[in-house]
């Protein structure tokens, strides 16, 4: 006998808004948080957006002594890790958590100190100037330790890497413990700060993402047919999972219940999705399976939407092929457009938004979506949100290695 | 050209900077809470540093007074005053 699971705290932190208010004002107001790069000169850039997380202060969420030692990524992780914990009104002393866990996920880890290690050790030439606090702050499970020091979560700790999709399959195994009854309690989520000057020289090699650079604001055009690549973003979104009858017994808000999980691998290219859609389909497959639910059931997905050429096509390959003829009916948005890709914390971000579209009974849209591509022809909630009561909502995150991973949420 | 003798009064001045700088005190927001560095002030029981933080500013120390301390000895100092004291220490020696 499994047990229920169910969502009871959301944080986030996100490029275009804070706190699970602030965030849902942003999406379902159709708000944009790319603009020009701040965090380092771009000038010698081909690319000069991204979606930074602005006005973040660290010392608003943690004590200066573990600000000094925390990367960004770390940082932004603890801060939604806090508005998590309090928006459940955690008690992490309750005699039911005991056995509580922290499994975040994360793509890349600290970049900045690696960076700023590597920068020093190179600018001097002398190996003996890097720092000796760079490992424990670059590590990736630096996130989900400090979370664990910060808040005494004493069982098990994991930091799970699948590029693109961290946040939602961290968000997975963290369910799958808790419906097996291995966990009573979990700190679960995505995070990521990949807007460093060597990462993200990175991402614009590899030619994958958006080269507009005169309205920041529209690069990120998932579906649409002028779509040229998508925006690096940095945030954090946290959850706190728990099963149904500690939520109940404590009288803890509820904002979903986590009722599915499909992951599976394409096998198929490190980078490139496979443009058949197959595996993604597989993936949707394994997730209405694990939830017992027929297509007809689903009344909305957030999708991966990354607003690249390849993904997007796939990811519409993907629906109707697990959909069918049904695919056509289902509300499909991507939030990516207005927040780019978070990277690791994607997924967790957008099973947060699909926790307040369940409960807000709106849908957020797809914004700078005006071009249609004949080979995206789903309902993309294009550039308005909409008012539709919706029971079931569907997360797709897809990751670089082929990585495809599903969640679905009930309201209850 | 030799460089002028910094007094030990500069020396204190030196280090404070560099204690801030690396150790983000003034980025506490209540003015209240901000620790005040002093030549008693504890690295470890008043400002917090552990053992990794302990390496960085020993760096940042070598670096600033051009000096070579013994990590050994170095950690046996805790007060601010004691490591002024042994940077004088090491600076003549090395004269």
């Amino acid at each position: 006998m499994t047990k229920r699971v169910v969502v009871t705290g959301l944080g986030v932190v996100a490029p275009n808004g804070t706190g699970k208010r602030d965030f849902a004002n942003a999406i379902f107001s159709g708000k944009s948080g790319v603009d020009f790069v701040t965090r380092f000169d771009p000038a010698k850039y081909p690319v000069k957006i991204a979606a930074e997380v602005k006005s973040f202060d660290p010392v608003d969420y943690m004590p200066i002594a573990v600000m000094r030692k925390t990367d960004r990524f770390a940082q932004l992780g603890l801060a939604a890790a806090k508005l998590a914990i309090d928006d459940a009104k955690l008690d992490l002393g309750d005699k039911r958590f005991e056995n509580a866990a922290v499994i975040i996920g994360s793509g890349l880890g600290g970049n900045n100190f690696h960076e700023e290690a590597m920068i020093r050790i190179f600018k001097n030439d002398d190996p003996r100037k890097a720092p000796a606090s760079t490992v424990p702050r670059v590590s990736p499970n630096a996130v989900s330790a400090y979370i664990a020091m910060q808040y005494g979560i004493k069982g098990i700790n994991q930091v799970i890497s699948t590029a693109c999709s961290s946040g939602a399959q961290a968000i997975g195994e963290a369910f799958n413990k808790i419906r097996c009854g291995l966990i009573d309690m979990a700190v679960t989520g995505g995070v990521e700060a990949p807007i460093t000057e060597i990462t993200f020289a990175c991402y614009a090699a590899l030619m994958v993402l958006s080269s507009e650079c005169r309205e920041p604001q529209k690069a990120s055009r998932p579906f649409d047919l002028t779509r040229d690549g998508f925006v690096l973003g940095e945030g954090a979104g946290i959850m706190i999972l728990e099963p149904l009858e500690s939520a109940r017994a404590r009288g803890a808000p509820i904002y979903a219940e986590l009722l599915g999980f499909g992951s599976n691998c394409g096998a198929y290219h490190m980078v490139t999705p496979n443009p058949s859609g197959e595996d993604a389909a597989q993936a949707i497959r394994l997730a209405l399976q694990d939830a017992n639910l027929q297509s007809s059931d689903i009344d909305y997905i957030n999708a991966h939407g990354t607003s690249t050429r390849g993904n997007d096509v796939a990811e519409t390959r993907a629906i109707k092929l697990a959909f069918n003829s049904y695919a056509k009916k289902i509300p499909t948005s991507s939030i990516k457009s207005m927040i780019g890709h978070t990277i690791g914390a994607a997924g967790a971000i957008e099973a947060i938004a699909c926790c307040l579209s369940l409960n807000e009974g709106k849908i957020p849209p797809t914004i700078n979506l005006n071009t249609a591509d004949p080979e995206c022809d789903l309902d993309y909630v294009p550039n308005e949100a909409r008012k539709v009561s919706i029971e079931v909502a569907m997360s797709n995150s897809f990751g670089f290695g082929s990585n495809n991973t599903v969640l679905i949420l009930r309201r209850l | 050209m030799a460089e002028p003798e910094l007094s030990r009064e500069a020396i204190f001045e030196e280090l404070k900077s560099l204690l801030v700088d690396l150790l983000k005190t003034m980025r506490e927001k209540d003015p209240e809470k901000r620790p005040v560095i002093s030549w008693d002030t504890d690295l470890v029981d008043e400002l917090g540093i552990d053992s990794v933080e302990t390496l960085d500013v020993l760096n940042a120390i070598e670096d600033r007074f051009d000096i070579n301390p013994d990590i050994h000895e170095a950690n046996s100092k805790r007060t601010v005053g004691e490591i002024v004291d042994y940077i004088i220490e090491l600076k003549k020696s090395k004269r």
